[in-house]
């Protein structure tokens, strides 16, 4: 059981620079994604973390012990590869066994605990093969057994589920988090799959060029995103982002989109408080596909659109629609009844509209 | 979903042993192709080997004025594969060769071997070091003889730096010492050949997965125990390979020998290569020699074969089924 | 302009069924999805189309006409590879005018073609441009264009986009639909995702070895699978599935592991048998504890929050069924909740065949 704490962690590969000086605390027993498209330096935070790779700069502390001359072999972490990194000259008892017989444990203890977790990973009856035989399910398993029956106090995955089948996928998510609530370890976890990060993390680190965009719980990442960078990665489909212009309409401050319409915020007050903080006219509107309204009707205060594209996706219909150039999109229920051509106005939903500055791209009025 | 496995199943096992029409087509042009080569293989290697067989069953040689052919009539059928077995100097000179493989192999095995796990990682100058290693390698075995011919003189630089080292008069005779000389010939064995065995094994060090050697060490195994469990087992191929390829090498160990001992004194540095080169070439043996290259090239062949057993055994280990063994 | 049959086609190599009873009629100007997991024949039944692999058995034709006799050159029909195929060292426009210049067409013939078509794909601009220069996206337009300056009967595509990223996919698929519609081909294309398949398909058949197992539009696929095998493999997350007795004469269903009676309210001939009931994540339904409304107690076992909706996973005892809520609900763990199952949204599939006895309504 372990804190860890990244104290303005840097990482430089000659001209370029990996991480950015990283501040980031992650509290014992939690569950930390770290989220971020491919280069975004969250693979290098967690090589630093495991001490494969060596920081430029900056510090890396588990509950307040420098750790930077420990060697990895002591630093005490489990750590999942992306491609699970198995033993291949061994079978799975043998994987299994690795970590406890390097710690020189008697034979029949290590025996035990080699049962004891083959049978809380299912892996029973595959105790005598070899990986070659093996499916990349069970491999999976075979990774996160290996490291977790050393108990570390820390427990770092690389992409785990990212070789998975998509059901097996589902069930694995599940199945992770339920194991992290039974081994309380702290665990982080890199992924480039925002649902992934959503759906298993206490808190999600999202990063961008090396650099920390936003640190904070899925709700708070999801519903008060930063900036847009965030607003647009977390989702699926992703935040709609309008770019739009301050001006006032009667005497009251609206948004305007251009030959799309205007979007008065005398009813919204969230928005309006939004709206006050802005220091340029210049800025982004955004509204998530599940939020949004269609309506059919002239007299809605809304704006203008057509419908481009249905997709029925299951349980949700996608709404594709062409404004003003830009395509946005918006979810709906299963068999939403709406014909490509359409001309529908957009109504953007009160009190969970967002507003980011357009030229840094920063939210407004966040508190 | 018993169903669907069943099915995937047998689309991989009908993979491998039906031959498409594409594939029987390639196989046929491919044997088309191959034929010249392999007529002329035959010429190659047949013929002389027929040819062998026939001289070494008759007393015939270059001094009997006769071309090879008419060699029948002086057949003795196997009293030249008798001889042999009663032959002393041979047994003695196969002795003295096994002495040299028995001794030199297995320590240029650990010595490349030593230097393959200091290679693997990086440090400053690995590059010039590597270039520096792989250097004897390169000089003509005749050349390399020669060297340590000059160096083993007794007034030579080896002596000289005991001497300085020691403070007393060392003049070893080495080359020309019943004892010594063998060793002096074992000590440039060993130095020319280290080299390969070191990059034949430094190339299997480098084909061990480094995820799999990182894993070990975040699940705690050090350096030692990562070599042990993970390096070690995974060149159990390389190894083998290395270590019969160095083995035959070894066994016709000829060029060093001719140039810094020519197998004295006497002939207590004679390995089974120069003996045959003597009969050959001095005593004019020809019949003698083919049925002692016979017997050789099956005794060769026999070690070679037991290196490739063992080396089929360890890969199907490595390929078993699924719960085969434990 | 075209319209493919298949009719009784059988392909074996050997003991190995690539393709068995294949019954199959895309119509003109359709986005046919052909939908399957790995190896079950989804790839066998394009190249059976194409000319490359001959039939053991039954019939193709194109537009009524039978083809089986003709090779891939006089069928026509233009195919797109999963890694596209471009030619790194030639430029996009080179690429394009390739399959024309190959057939030795007239030089200002080939310019016009290319022009037309980079025209159509919004391409015109790259022309000049190697493969390596250009994006995925376009890189694929490239593709698609190349196969189109052949002015073919129609199009078959190998998961096209499967190499590209998530959000890439998710662009492209709706691109293709756009140029689909735009171009009026007839367009079969493979795929394993079934979120693509469902976003693009007019209709789909979903394949399991070697075998059709349904054939209809995205909806009825979901809505009405006909087949265990159809329900489990499309939608995500996975239906659940609650095994038990099904009664089809009182339309009773007992469920075994859990306390759950339903009535489905049909009637039909047979007697009981081991079934299992199916329903969507979403047409599940979280009350509170108590709920005399709700058919089942249970209890919070782990919360998934998506964003958009959280997938709320609740045991009762061994068995974990999976609930998709709309926003973002809270709940704790272990709490005790009820579940609600509406029975018109239940299907009821044999235990042992997995054959459809009672679908949703």
């Amino acid at each position: 059981m372990a804190s860890i704490r990244l104290s303005s962690l840097s990482k430089r590969f000659g001209q370029v620079t990996a991480v950015d000086r990283l501040e980031l605390l992650i509290p014992d027993k939690e569950f930390v994604a770290l989220l971020g498209p491919s280069g975004c330096g969250k693979t290098t935070t967690m090589n630093m973390i495991a001490g494969i790779e060596r920081p430029t700069e900056g510090r890396i502390l588990f509950d307040d012990r420098d750790i930077q001359n420990l060697p990895p072999s002591r630093r005490d972490v489990g750590f999942v590869f992306q491609n699970y990194a198995i033993f291949t000259h061994m079978t799975v008892y043998e994987n299994l066994a690795f970590g406890l017989r390097v710690r020189k444990l008697p034979r029949t203890e290590i025996d035990r605990r080699v049962r004891e977790m083959a049978s809380l990973m299912r892996l029973d009856n595959r105790l005598d093969w070899l990986s070659a035989k093996l499916s990349v399910n069970e491999l999976q398993k075979v990774a996160i057994g290996r490291s977790a029956i050393t108990e570390p106090a820390i427990f770092l995955l690389d992409e785990p589920l990212s070789n998975l089948d998509a059901a097996f996928r589902a069930f694995m998510r599940t199945e992770l988090k339920h194991l992290q609530h039974q081994f309380q370890q702290t665990m982080v976890y890199v992924t480039h799959d925002q649902i992934e990060a959503m759906s298993l993390a206490d808190r999600i680190a999202v990063m961008n060029l090396g650099v920390l965009q936003q640190y904070g719980s899925p709700a708070e990442v999801y519903n008060q995103p930063r900036n847009t960078f965030v607003a647009n990665f977390m989702g699926s489909p992703s935040m709609n982002l309008l770019p739009c212009s301050a001006v006032e309409n009667n005497g009251v401050p609206a948004l305007s989109f251009g030959e799309v319409g205007m979007l008065s915020l005398a009813q919204d007050d969230a928005l309006l408080r939004r709206f006050r903080t802005a220091q340029a006219p210049s800025l982004v509107f955004g509204a998530r596909p599940e939020d949004m309204e269609i309506t059919t009707s002239d007299n809605d205060a809304g704006l203008a659109a057509t419908v481009t594209f249905v997709e029925p996706i299951g349980p949700r219909t996608v709404v594709h629609l062409d404004m003003g150039g830009k395509t946005i999109k918006i979810a709906k229920e299963k068999r939403f009844p709406i014909g490509i051509g359409s001309r529908v106005n957009v109504v953007p939903p009160r009190g969970k509209c967002h507003l980011f500055d357009a030229e840094s791209g920063a939210a407004l009025g966040l508190e | 979903m018993t169903a669907t496995t069943a099915t995937e199943g047998k689309h991989r096992r009908g993979k491998k042993p039906g031959v498409t029409p594409l594939e029987a087509e390639g196989l046929r042009l491919g044997f088309l192709m191959s034929l010249p080569a392999q007529l002329l293989l035959l010429f190659i290697v047949v013929f002389p080997l027929l040819m062998q067989v026939y001289v070494s069953l008759t007393y015939w040689g270059p001094l009997d004025g006769e071309s090879w052919i008419y060699a029948y009539s002086s057949l003795n059928w196997f009293d030249n594969y008798g001889e042999l077995f009663a032959d002393g100097r041979f047994w003695g000179s196969i002795g003295r060769t096994l002495l040299i493989v028995v001794v030199c192999v297995p320590i240029e095995f650990l010595l490349g071997l030593g230097l393959a796990t200091l290679f693997v990682d990086r440090f400053p100058g690995r590059r010039i070091f590597y270039s520096i290693l792989l250097t004897p390698m390169m000089i003509v075995p005749a050349v390399a003889g020669y060297m340590f011919f000059m160096m083993f003189q007794s007034t030579g630089p080896l002596n000289d730096l005991f001497s300085r080292i020691t403070g007393l008069t060392v003049d070893f005779v080495w080359l020309s010492d019943n004892d010594l000389a063998i060793v002096a010939v074992m000590i440039a064995d060993i130095w020319q050949w280290t080299p390969l065995m070191f990059l034949i094994l430094l190339a299997g060090m480098m084909g061990v997965p480094e995820d799999q050697l990182k894993a070990a060490t975040l699940l705690g195994a050090n350096a030692w125990q990562r070599f042990w469990r993970i390096v070690l087992p995974k060149m159990k191929m390389v190894m083998i390979i290395a270590l019969v390829l160095r083995a035959v090498e070894c066994f016709k160990i000829f060029d060093l020998l001719f140039v810094m001992t020519k197998g004295g004194p006497g002939i207590q540095t004679e390995s089974i290569s120069l003996y045959i080169y003597k009969l050959t070439f001095a005593d004019l043996e020809w019949s003698y020699v083919a049925a002692l290259g016979l017997f050789m090239l099956i005794a060769l062949s026999l070690l070679a074969w037991v290196g490739l057993v063992a080396m089929q055994r360890a890969q199907a280990r490595a390929q078993a089924p699924g719960g085969a063994e434990a | 302009m075209a319209e493919l049959e298949l009719i009784g086609v059988n392909k074996s190599y050997g003991r190995v069924v690539a393709v068995k009873d294949i019954n199959l009629k895309i119509a003109d100007n359709e986005f046919f999805c052909v939908f399957g997991p790995p190896s079950c024949g989804k790839t066998s039944i394009l190249r059976i189309l194409l000319g490359l692999t001959q039939p053991d058995e039954g019939e193709i034709r194109i537009n009524g006409q039978r083809v089986n006799e003709q090779g891939p050159k006089e069928r026509n029909l233009a195919m797109v590879f999963q890694n596209l195929a471009l030619f790194p060292h030639m430029t996009a426009g080179e690429n394009l005018a390739f399959p024309l210049v190959e057939r030795k067409i007239d030089k200002t013939e080939v310019k016009r073609r290319v022009q037309a078509v980079a025209e159509t794909l919004h391409i015109t601009k790259l022309l000049r441009k190697l493969p390596a220069h250009l994006s995925g996206g376009e890189r694929q337009r490239v593709a698609i264009g190349r196969a189109l300056v052949r002015e073919p009967t129609a199009f078959l595509m190998d998961e096209p986009i499967a190499a590209l990223d998530a959000r890439l996919r998710e662009e492209m698929r709706v691109e293709l639909k756009r140029l689909q519609r735009e171009l009026k081909h007839t367009l079969v294309y493979v795929t394993h995702d079934q979120e693509e398949a469902m976003s693009v398909a007019d209709r789909m058949a979903i394949l399991e070895g070697g075998m059709i197992r349904q054939v209809g539009t995205p909806d009825e696929i979901y809505n009405h699978p006909q087949s265990r095998y159809v329900a489990e493999l499309i939608g995500s997350p996975p239906m659940n599935f609650i095994a038990g007795t099904y009664q089809p004469q009182n339309g009773r269903f007992v469920a075994s592991a859990v306390p759950l009676e339903l009535d489905l309210a049909a009637r039909a001939d047979g007697d009981p048998c081991d079934a299992r009931l199916a329903i969507r994540p979403e047409d599940l339904r979280i009350h509170e504890a108590g709920n005399p409304r709700a058919a089942l107690a249970a209890e919070v076992y782990e919360v998934e929050p998506l964003g958009a909706f959280t997938i709320v996973d609740v045991n009762i005892g061994e068995t974990i069924l999976k609930v998709m809520e709309p926003g973002q609900p809270s709940y704790r763990l272990k709490q005790p909740i009820a579940l609600g199952i509406t029975p018109a949204k239940c299907h009821v599939f044999d235990g042992a065949t997995g054959v459809l006895l009672k679908g949703a309504a």
